[in-house]
């Protein structure tokens, strides 16, 4: 009797389980929704990071917080790829840190679990002491960093802080990288400027500006390494130095409205402590410099009015066009007394625009490029004129003023679809080198603009797949024409001046000097070479750098 | 004295000098800096002496003595700092302290420098989930000593660092107060589909930094805002804790923040125009009259209508400014955004025509270059509305809204005081006007030329007096807080007083008066009759010898 009974139940559950059949396949066709789980985590420590917030799109925002365990669970999404990104103030995610992520595909009811990874900041913080053991206030700490910017290395400065009453400073937010510490000089902070003459001649001491561990010039500085997540302690005694007086007089400024005086070092920071200038007779002090190499920039003040403008509003009236500067190199070894600045004077270089672009016949819109001078040392000091000026902009100079002798880099951005075709001072090929700027006359600077460009298309392949990687333009014969185009899998750009480019791809691309030759010369071998002619349109491929090139 | 809080913060970190000028004989300035709770010495404590535009700097010895010698005779500021203590003049008070008299038959060699250990406020900021706010800005509050103590302006403000720390230093002792301005680091404003879709306009209100924070879809969890929050953690001034704290004390105060969702208000019955621009901004005040501004998005929903948001609950000004061809009108409203739903702009388009005419004293028409300002009673620490004088005189200001007003004239020329205002069609109060906003008023003003200077001696029992509050009030009680001059007396009991309108005052002379607040009506009755009545013309100078009070105990309230 037992054995019907279990037959029984054996056929009642079975016809149980085929009338669920049919509602099985009425799932199959509407897709199941998924469910996407995961964990942030510190990429240093594993460990798990609260209350970070975890974002997707589903295609709406979804967000949500990590409890204290760091997990997080998205429900009710439909199947396809997704890409979570955490965030959370004090850490570096991923994107951030530019490092490629593949999205995660959601298939079935569950996938695997996620791990998102948060790279934790680094901190330095410190005290500034003097040679008395006593506390330094208001000292200023710089973190800075050799960077690549727009294909060249420059020294950019990451994070400052200023010293409390305790002498203690705190730079956060660092990522792991070499960094200097530097001091600018710490003369006071701001600086005054009186119009009163003082005879009194002190000695005065004040802090010049030092690089960790105690130099006064980068070379020697040491280099602070950090990864992620450290804490860095650091402890740095100023030492006292004597501080000198530069003197002299202006000739050329207006005796109503005065000048204004900046001493600037090579690191871009201003050094004055006190100036003093008489106005009428143009004779100034500037006080607390260190032993240093300067510029000395003077400029003459503006006469100005106010004017009504009719309703409420005051408008400040220039009435000269470019106020006059002069520009002049220093050597401070001691108190400098006697120098004589005359406004206006020192070299002036001409600029001329040749338009040889199509619709080039607007008078009243005339196309323009923004030229830029920068000295090499004091790169502080760099001027710009845009050229030809507007009609309207009373204002406009069309001659670059009162040049320091130094050696400049000469920039030129159009400001439309037009490309430089040529730069050139006189037999100087600016596209290729730098003008170097001493007492005789210079021909004008020459440039030429066109827009009979070729169109880019690049397409990044790695092993024959689609890949994404950083595109690079390089050119041998105009290194300075080289660009980076951006980081994608394809990607067109237009007006490229016409000559023959090296097209390379290859991860982390935009920390690359990809305007110096030497640091390109070993990727041209697997670049792809093409030749642009005048309104070409021309598509490339470029394979992925292999991993040994990879920086 | 009076010396600029400009002129000391610059000589915060003091370079050494060691030689100075010999000349033969010369006169000295000396003496020793003592702690003034402990009295005992601060060794090599920085003390500086200036003269006209030249600082000497020395060190004091272990046993806190300094000396500056070969100096000739005149008046000069001392200052004096140490790690741990404040940076102060000679007994300063405020801006005021006490000039060193040097010369013959002065005493400048024997100064005790009680320089006061510093006060520091310090503490965290943090989040609903206890975690540390960075970037969140902490302002210090405490009273204007020189406006009689009645008005709160921000003393000092600070972003907190990535633990979320805050420290004020160097501080005076006195009460203070903490405020917090900051953003939930994770906050995405929304704005609604529909002004998404119109922006080319989506703007940020004055005085914005969102960074990342752009409006997203996000929902509820992240339209969040913090409103501004005082110590302890409270968003009502009125309950939170002020910080009392004496010289030398170390306070620690925590504020803690809490998310609450960001107010929308729809502004409608706004005019824009064509080809014009329009901006709001939100302020709130706190303290009486202290505006704070905060961040706000803005954009257009529909013509003449806009969505506001990112608000904070509670009671705020909104400003509405447009500008047109250089034209531009402001605008404010009070909202409690607590109410949140529309708000009608239309019904504020009432404003008058303020304009007028400036009269000076004949043959002085030159003198009438310059502007003036119309300040809103209520929000002293906004910039009021402002009209350029033309040639002939007149001035034109741009609409403005009913309410009270002060006048004030900038005249280029020095030595001018507003002597008189008549209006027509608005109540006049001494130097305040009242706009009804009904019809458009017309303004004569009348400036006096000359303004006075009394100088003199305080003088205790016969012999000169220094460290005294010289304190000079108008006789009719008002307009204390502007016309009231004061000043220090100096090491050899003089002071100084000028900037002066003509008019009837009373000179008091009060020992440590210095905490006296001395604007409220009637803190100054048990004074006045031992002071001094005195009337001051156009341009005229005094000399007075004026004799010390001692400081009374307040007066007990008397009733039930």
């Amino acid at each position: 009797m037992r054995s019907y009974f279990w037959l029984l139940v054996n056929l009642a559950l079975a016809l149980v389980w085929h009338t669920q059949i049919p509602s099985a396949s009425a799932q199959e066709i509407t897709p199941k929704l998924g469910e996407f789980r995961g964990r942030v985590v510190n990429s240093v420590t594993g460990e798990p990071v609260p209350y970070a917030l975890v974002q997707i799109y589903a295609p709406e925002q979804k967000v949500q917080f990590t409890p204290s365990d760091g997990t997080f669970v998205f429900t009710d999404l439909p199947p396809g790829s997704y890409s979570p990104v955490a965030r959370k103030p004090g850490f570096f995610n991923d994107q951030e840190l530019s490092i490629p992520t593949q999205p995660t595909l959601i298939q079935a009811a569950q996938s695997e679990p996620v791990v998102l990874k948060l790279t934790p900041e680094a901190i330095i913080y410190g005290e500034v002491k003097n040679e008395n053991e006593q506390p330094l206030e208001g000292v200023v700490v710089r973190a800075q960093q050799w960077q690549v910017v727009n294909g060249q290395r420059q020294l950019v400065t990451l994070g400052n802080a200023s010293t409390d009453d305790e002498g203690d400073f705190r730079l956060s937010d660092l990522r792991q990288g070499h960094y200097y510490l530097s001091f600018p000089s710490t003369n006071g902070g701001g600086w005054t400027t009186t119009y009163q003459l003082s005879s009194k001649k002190q000695e005065e001491q004040g802090y010049g500006a030092q690089f960790y561990p105690g130099v006064s010039d980068l070379k020697s500085a040491t280099v602070i390494e950090i990864r992620p997540g450290a804490q860095v302690h650091i402890v740095q005694t100023l030492r006292r130095e004597r501080l000198f007086e530069v003197a002299g007089v202006v000739h050329g400024a207006d005796p109503e409205s005065g000048f204004n005086l900046m001493l600037m070092n090579a690191s871009g920071d201003f050094v004055q402590n006190n100036i003093r200038i008489n106005r009428k007779t143009g004779q100034f002090q500037i006080q607390g410099a260190p032993e240093g190499v300067y510029m000395l920039r003077v400029t003459a003040n503006r006469r100005q009015a106010l004017r009504d403008t009719g309703s409420g509003l005051l408008a400040l009236v220039d009435e000269e066009p470019r106020p006059l500067t002069a520009t002049l190199p220093l050597q401070v070894h001691g108190d400098v007394s006697g120098l004589v600045v005359a406004l206006g004077t020192g070299t002036s270089i001409g600029v001329e625009v040749h338009d040889e672009t199509a619709d080039n016949n607007r008078a009243n819109r005339p196309h323009q490029v923004l030229l830029q001078m920068a000295p090499h040392e004091f790169s502080g000091f760099s001027t710009e004129i845009m050229m030809p000026p507007s009609p309207a902009d009373r204002r406009a100079t069309t001659r670059f003023e009162g040049l320091a002798p130094d050696t400049y880099a000469v920039e030129a951005r159009p400001t439309g679809p037009w490309y430089i075709s040529s730069l050139r001072c006189g037999s100087e090929d600016l596209l290729r080198d730098d003008l170097t700027v001493s007492q005789g006359a210079l021909p004008p600077i020459a440039v030429t603009l066109r827009d009979d460009g070729a169109q880019l298309t690049v397409n990044v392949k790695e092993k024959g797949q689609a890949a994404i990687a950083g595109i690079l333009l390089f050119s041998s014969d105009y290194p300075r024409r080289s660009q980076f185009l951006g980081s994608a899998t394809s990607l067109s750009t237009s007006n490229v001046a016409p000559g023959t480019y090296y097209v390379i791809a290859i991860r982390g691309a935009e920390s690359l000097e990809f305007r110096n030759p030497a640091v390109m010369a070993r990727y041209l071998a697997h670049a792809t070479e093409v030749t642009l002619g005048p309104r070409a349109k021309v598509t490339v491929v470029a394979e992925v750098q292999p991993e040994e090139q990879q920086p | 004295m009076i010396v600029p809080f400009l002129l000391l913060a610059l000589l915060s970190v003091p370079a050494q000098a060691n030689s100075q000028r010999q000349v033969a004989g010369g006169y000295r300035i000396g003496g020793m800096v003592l702690d003034a709770v402990t009295n005992s010495p601060v060794a090599r404590a920085q003390v500086s002496i200036s003269f006209g535009n030249d600082t000497t700097t020395t060190t004091a010895g272990d046993d806190g003595r300094f000396v500056f010698a070969g100096l000739q005779p005149g008046k000069y500021v001392l200052n004096a700092t140490a790690p741990g203590y404040v940076h102060e003049g000679y007994h300063q008070h405020g801006p005021y302290f006490v000039g060193i008299a040097v010369g013959d038959g002065q005493d400048s060699e024997h100064l005790i420098f009680r320089l006061r250990p510093q006060a520091v406020i310090y503490g965290r900021v943090t989040d609903e989930r206890g975690e540390a706010v960075r970037g969140a800005q902490v302002l210090l509050i405490a009273s204007d000593l020189t406006r009689g103590g009645r008005a709160k302006f921000v003393r000092s403000q600070m972003q907190t660092n990535d633990l979320g720390e805050y420290r004020f230093a160097r501080l005076n002792s006195g009460k203070y107060y903490l405020a917090v301005q900051a953003h939930p680091w994770y906050a995405q404003l929304q704005v609604s589909s529909q002004t998404k879709q119109n922006s080319g306009l989506v703007g940020r209100g004055a005085g914005s930094f969102l960074m990342s924070r752009t409006s997203g879809d996000s929902g509820p969890i992240l339209d969040v805002v913090y409103p501004i929050t005082f110590y302890p953690g409270v968003t009502d001034e009125r309950s939170s804790e002020g910080l009392a704290l004496d010289a030398g004390q170390q306070e620690q105060a925590n504020v803690s923040l809490h998310a609450v969702p960001a107010n929308h208000l729809r502004l409608t019955g706004l005019s824009q125009g064509e080809g014009g621009a329009l901006s709001v901004g939100a302020t709130q005040k706190v303290f009486g009259t202290l505006s704070l501004g905060l961040d706000t998005i803005f954009g257009p929903v529909s013509p003449g209508e806009y969505e506001v948001t990112g608000l904070p609950p509670g009671q705020l000004t909104l400003a509405i400014t447009t500008i047109k061809e250089n034209q531009w009108t402001s605008r404010t409203i009070e909202a409690d955004t607590g109410l949140g739903g529309t708000l009608d702009a239309s019904t504020l388009q009432t404003t008058a025509k303020v304009s007028g005419q400036l009269l000076v004293a004949a043959g002085a028409a030159d003198a009438r270059t310059g502007e003036m300002i119309l300040v809103d009673t209520t929000a002293t620490t906004l910039p009021g509305a402002k009209a350029l004088l033309q040639n002939d005189g007149t001035f034109q200001f741009p609409g403005i809204q009913p309410g009270i007003y002060k006048i004030q004239v900038n005249l280029h020329a020095g030595g001018y005081y507003l002597q008189e205002v008549s209006a027509k069609n608005a109540e006049v109060s001494g130097r305040q006007i009242t706009i009804t906003g009904a019809s458009d008023v017309n303004l004569t003003v009348t400036m006096g030329q000359g303004l006075g200077q009394v100088t003199g001696v305080v003088q205790s029992e016969g012999e000169p007096r220094a460290g005294v509050m010289v304190l000079l009030v108008p006789g009719s009680g008002q307009d204390m807080e502007e016309d009231s001059r004061i000043d220090e007396s100096d090491s050899d009991g003089t002071f100084n007083l000028g900037g002066i309108l003509p008019g009837d005052y009373v000179l008091l002379a009060i020992k440590d008066g210095w905490d006296l607040e001395w604007a409220e009506p009637g803190a100054l009755k048990p004074y006045l009759s031992a002071g001094q009545k005195l009337t001051l013309g156009p341009n005229q100078s005094m000399k007075i010898t004026a004799v010390a009070q001692e400081k009374t105990a307040p007066m007990e309230k008397v009733g039930p």
